[in-house]
């Protein structure tokens, strides 16, 4: 039997062997060189006819031919130039789209497109970035992620590039009300990484939705207040006696939905922090008095019978069940696109199936309001990232903006009645952003980085637009509480705070309205348990962190 | 096939027993079959929940769009190649492996079989893994697909077992005449080992047939793809399609969702017999004689 | 000294030849990535790398042991485990060892195809499934209750039913699938052995027991080995899909709690030092159940 040294030996064998094989590996991963650009064809390729046409073209050509480029001189380069962009799509054949064809022709530039399926862009995306090769312009990445690739030099800082970037200056520098956006989204060196988007959001993506057919039926308006919507309930189970009229399948986050009604403003990764407009400081949502009383609110329609007492556990398919039912629940809260889409799934059995947006529900009578500017791409910080963002800052303008979600006036569409209509594709039954998309390479993620109001993205169903005028006639918005910019250590700090205050509130929350005695006593034991996870430290760093944002420029 | 013996009365025992396997059927059958039925079904119905023991407004509607959808035929032979390669490797390696490893004076064997089963707690991780694949320039090719999983330590270790299971006698006859170590195993150990290799084949089998992140990582061409990155690229979409907005009468995502488990599921039902055989009783018979 | 090694190595050549695949394997795709390992101990991003990323040492652990739920966590995600392991353990057996004494062999395969045919399922179908089985309004469980006058029991809101409808559809899941080796083991079996017991008079009973279960006790012991070194290691998935805040006192589990921090902050690192802690305290298990398979008289790993 061998002795301690031939073990030894053999385990000496064996770790050179496993060295070697950790050294082939390690060594390649995790580069730092900026991300030297992908494809090994994305070199300056020869130039082609329609670069040398562009190139020959006059600004004054440009600015009639192709719209307002906002101070933007096309061709944006002077030799061509090749940039990779990796775009959400489910159709490779957008490689060759038009809008490429049609991009090169007007800027220069050729656009080498990495399209991936929405299902797999998330984990593709990390393996890219871990390979180190970026592409030049990719989105999908949280702030904070960003703005630490950033701060490693991965990205291209587009504060630095002001001056030739025309359009971002007048959509986010000198812009009034959108001028925060700088502000809010740089790191910590107020370096700024993000390319926002703008004015992609509807006015209203969700609501409290009903059942008009039935409610016509037993003679009952549709509520304009929180107590009107009571008694509608009340009506509805006094003649369904079986059935719960309010059914929801968004588990807990049902208490969020609804905090929009009773004066929350933000979003839900700050959930629960809320901003208070009145005296400029934050609070924390779920220990403030709005809240209980929208608990108590709650908990009267629970014990009464009128919410469905499985509303903590209900799957998609079985709530979608008691909807598309004339007796088993008639109101609900969800995302506009069910309004037609259950009566489509229900036509030929019940066509007189009318489910309809409702007014808001809560003392302030508000929805939440969707922000104007969100999130779209960055560059990498390559030889060619002034290219890259001259090109996003085209995409920016109107004329960029006009043809990433319209297409060409004249080719690819006609206007009547100020709305595009498009010949080659009139046979189709609907002409959405996906038929574009497949046709000609349009509204591709993270191209539309300006959408143009009148692209058909924004056709509203009849049942659509009633839901976005009944809410822009009052403006029962929600004001939007501060994009704050935290530093490393107070972001941890808050995500801490915020799982194990979300989990708590979410547990007594439930509790509390499911419970037939719960009543103050609870409320205070809920009080004291949010101060022992931290609300205070968690308050506090919001409050220091809006004073240090308030008084930067 | 040997049988047990002549065909006796039926006792008490063999009626208990029939009727508790024959409920334990069912209700191990019935979702299946819900899942079944459901996939042939209108929209309606199911938006309804009225779909119990037979289809409701029966209709290929799901199945023809599967199999419309560009990708899907190409991505089943993508499977079908990467499970034969796949699972024919899977039982090559491990098969071999576990022979060395079964034999207890074996050179450092404590040691390998130490580092073998400390893989199923610390590994590196999907990035590392990731990189090491492309170094080796494996990205987008079948190779990605079955050899960073050859083996699986769980399989393996079994397998492992199932040799030190069987008696020596065997082995000692044959290594009086004579013989190497890999003729013993390759034409002794492993024939004898049929239902074990079988049950582990199937298995493997399993799991090409329904891996799904591992092939989404490793392949950028979508023409390489296998059913189910295919099939879930196409659920993902035809979901991101229904914006309420297009008028057609759109298939609830369930039925397709259905469809495409039934898609699934069928091949491994028509193997599976196959399979089946192995593990009929009386195999070894015969072994220890001659 | 030597000598002894390299006539130890001579003697088994053919043996460590056959074994070279298998340590190429291991060595490529499964050591060769191992220094990922460190990302528990770095501020890992992607970008950086692993090898340049700042090290933190234990701050993630610590991060995570600080944490107010910690204890709980750690006891709900033990328990789960060890329950789904002594209490699914069995099923798979009794059900093959059951399975053989079937003489009708069409029915035979059909029962055994049926057993099968639920792994096929994906997890969200058999969670839908089960809370739609559930339901205090109209699933067929509260049904039957309610028509026999008891009082309808809401299941998935109760913390005291959550491990065992956890596990309840995990043997139901799995039942069959695990059964499968069982009956690769029970097939080797050596029939003379039942003809030589029922010429002595043995009954159906006294053989299950005393040839067809001993016959496959290594099996038994090993998939007892393997299964533990599971145990704590619960995959989030299931348990998100159950769980609701009303059942988080029992159902939450480390892996959902990340899950949850992971919506909030992409923080690899992190998620790696839980998964590592996890997998030191499921290497424990093995261990110990190897040790306990040795002292029980069986074989264990090496």
């Amino acid at each position: 039997m061998a002795g301690k040294s031939g073990n030894k030996k053999l385990l000496s064998f064996i770790s050179v062997l496993a060295l070697t094989a950790t050294l082939v590996a390690g060594c390649g991963s995790g580069n730092k060189d900026g991300g030297a650009s992908s494809a090994p064809s994305a070199t300056q390729a020869p130039s082609t006819a329609s670069a040398s046409q562009a190139a020959s073209a006059t600004p004054a050509d440009n600015a009639q031919t192709y719209g307002d480029t906002g101070g933007l001189q096309l061709p944006l380069v002077d030799k061509p130039t090749t940039i990779t962009m990796m775009v959400t799509s489910e159709f490779p054949a957008v490689v060759d789209s038009m809008l490429v064809k049609e991009i090169e022709k007007r800027t220069g530039i050729k656009l080498e497109l990495q399209p991936y399926s929405a299902e797999v862009i998330k984990d593709k995306r990390k393996f890219v970035i871990a390979s180190g090769k970026l592409p030049d312009i990719f989105a999908g990445l949280s702030l904070a992620e960003v703005n630490k690739l950033g701060s490693q030099g991965a990205l291209a800082p587009i504060n630095k590039f002001l001056d030739i970037l025309p359009n971002f200056k007048s959509l986010y520098v000198d812009n009034p009300d959108n001028n925060w956006v700088m502000k809010s989204w740089s790191d910590e060196n107020n370096n700024m990484y993000e390319w926002p988007t703008y004015g992609l959001n509807r006015a209203v993506n969700h609501g409290f939705l009903y059942r008009k057919d039935i409610f016509d039926k037993l003679g009952i308006a549709e509520w304009t207040n929180t107590e009107e919507f009571y008694q509608a309930l009340k009506k509805l189970k006094e003649a369904y006696p079986d059935s719960y009229p309010y059914a929801s399948k968004t588990k807990e986050v049902i208490f969020y939905d609804w905090s929009f009604g009773w004066g929350y403003g933000a979003n839900s990764q700050i959930y629960p922090a809320s901003y208070d407009e009145a005296t400029g400081a934050w609070e924390l949502f779920t220990t403030s008095s709005a809240y209980k009383d929208e608990l108590d609110f709650l908990k009267k329609l629970y014990t009464e019978g009128l919410l469905d007492p499985e509303f903590i556990t209900d799957t998609s398919a079985s709530w979608t069940a008691k909807m598309v039912a004339n007796d088993k629940a008639f109101v609900t809260f969800d995302w506009i696109g069910r309004l037609d889409m259950f009566a489509t799934q229900v036509k030929a059995e019940n066509p007189d199936y009318n489910l309809r947006y409702g007014n808001p529900v809560g003392p302030n009578g508000t929805i939440r309001s969707l922000p104007k500017v969100t999130y779209g791409p960055v560059i990498a910080n390559t030889d060619k990232k002034e290219a890259a963002l001259k090109l996003l800052d085209y995409l920016s303008s109107l004329s960029g903006s006009e043809l990433v979600t319209m297409g060409v006036e004249g080719q690819t569409y006609v206007m009547e009645n100020g709305k595009p209509v498009y010949p080659e594709l009139k046979d189709m039954p609907v002409v959405d952003i996906n038929t574009l998309t497949d046709k000609y390479g349009l509204w591709l993620d993270p191209m539309y980085v300006r959408p143009d109001p009148r692209s058909v993205y924004f056709n509203f169903t009849e049942k659509e637009q009633e839901a976005q005028d009944k809410i822009l006639k009052n403006n029962s918005f929600s004001p939007s509480d501060p994009e704050l910019k935290f530093t490393d250590e107070e972001a941890k700090t808050i995500a801490e705070a915020k799982v194990a205050l979300d989990k708590a509130a979410a547990e007594f929350s439930i509790q509390y309205v499911m419970k037939k005695d719960s009543g103050d006593a609870q409320w205070q034991e809920w009080l004291r348990n949010a101060d022992k996870l931290g609300a205070k430290s968690y308050i506090d760093t919001y409050n220091a962190t809006q004073k240090r944002f308030d008084e930067m420029k | 096939m040997v049988n047990n013996g002549t065909r006796r009365r039926w006792t008490l025992f063999d009626f208990a027993l029939t009727l508790i396997l024959g409920l334990l059927s069912m209700v191990l059958i019935y979702p299946v079959f819900y899942v079944f039925i459901v996939s042939f079904s209108d929209t309606a119905s199911v938006a309804r929940n009225s779909v119990f023991l037979w289809p409701k407004g029966f209709n290929f509607e799901a199945y023809r769009q599967i199999f419309e959808t560009a990708r899907i035929p190409r991505a089943y032979l993508n499977t079908v190649i990467y499970t034969g390669v796949g699972t024919g490797i899977n039982l090559l390696m491990t098969a071999v492996a576990a022979y060395p490893l079964s034999r207890p004076g074996l050179f450092g064997r404590k040691f390998f079989v130490l580092a073998i089963v400390l893989t199923m707690f610390i590994n590196g991780g999907i990035i590392p893994t990731y990189l090491v694949v492309q170094k080796l320039h494996l990205i987008d090719t079948i190779w990605a697909i079955v050899l960073p999983n050859a083996i699986w330590t769980f399989e393996l270790l079994i397998i492992k077992s199932f040799y030190e299971a069987m008696s020596d006698a065997i082995r000692e006859s044959a290594v009086v005449e004579g013989a190497s170590e890999y003729r013993i195993l390759f034409s002794l150990i492993m024939p004898l080992s049929k239902p074990a290799l079988a049950s582990i084949g199937l298995f493997y089998f399993m799991g090409h047939w329904n891996s799904y992140f591992l092939p989404m990582i490793y392949l950028n061409d979508a023409n390489l793809y296998p059913l189910q990155v295919a099939l879930r690229e196409m659920l993902f979409f035809d979901v991101a399609r229904q914006t309420g907005l297009t008028e057609r009468a759109s298939l609830a995502p369930e039925i397709i969702k259905n469809a495409t488990i039934v898609i699934s599921m069928i091949p491994v039902l028509v193997i599976y017999p196959f399979a089946q055989k192995y593990f009929a009783k009386g195999v070894m018979l015969g072994s220890e004689k001659g | 000294m030597h000598t002894t090694i390299w006539r130890h190595i001579r003697r088994d050549r053919q043996l460590l030849i056959l074994l070279i695949p298998c340590i190429v394997f291991y060595a490529l795709f499964r050591y060769g990535p191992i220094y990922g390992l460190v990302i528990a101990f770095k501020d890992y991003d992607l970008y950086t790398g692993i090898l340049k990323s700042d090290w933190v040492g234990l701050a993630h652990f610590r991060r995570f042991f600080d944490g107010p739920d910690f204890w709980l966590l750690f006891k709900n995600t033990f328990l789960l485990g060890f329950f789904t392991l002594i209490f699914s353990f069995p099923f798979p057996i009794v059900f093959a060892v059951l399975l053989n004494e079937v003489r009708h062999t069409r029915f035979k395969k059909i029962v055994q195809t049926a057993s099968y045919l639920p792994a096929f399922l994906s997890v969200v179908i058999v969670s839908s499934m089960v809370i739609d089985f559930l339901s205090p309004t109209h699933g067929l469980v509260n049904l039957a209750l309610k028509s026999m006058g008891f009082e309808r029991i809401y299941f998935l809101a109760a913390p005291e039913w959550f491990r065992t409808i956890y596990i309840a559809s995990d043997i139901w899941q799995f039942m069959g699938y695990e059964a499968i080796i069982y009956l690769a083991a029970i097939a080797g079996i050596d029939p003379t052995l039942y003809e030589a017991a029922r010429v002595d008079g043995a009954k159906r009973y006294h053989m299950m027991r005393y040839i067809t279960v001993p016959s496959i006790m290594s099996t038994i012991f090993i998939m007892f080995i393997l299964k533990s070194g599971n145990v704590f290691r619960i995959g989030f998935e299931k348990v998100l899909l159950l769980y609701n805040p009303t059942t988080y006192e029992v159902a939450d589990v480390f892996s959902t709690f990340v899950y949850r921090k992971g919506l909030l902050e992409a923080n690899y690192s992190y998620a790696a030092a839980v998964g590592l802690f996890e997998a030191i305290i499921a290497l424990v298990m093995l261990l110990t159940a190897n040790f306990l398979t040795k002292r029980a008289g069986g074989k264990g790993l090496w």
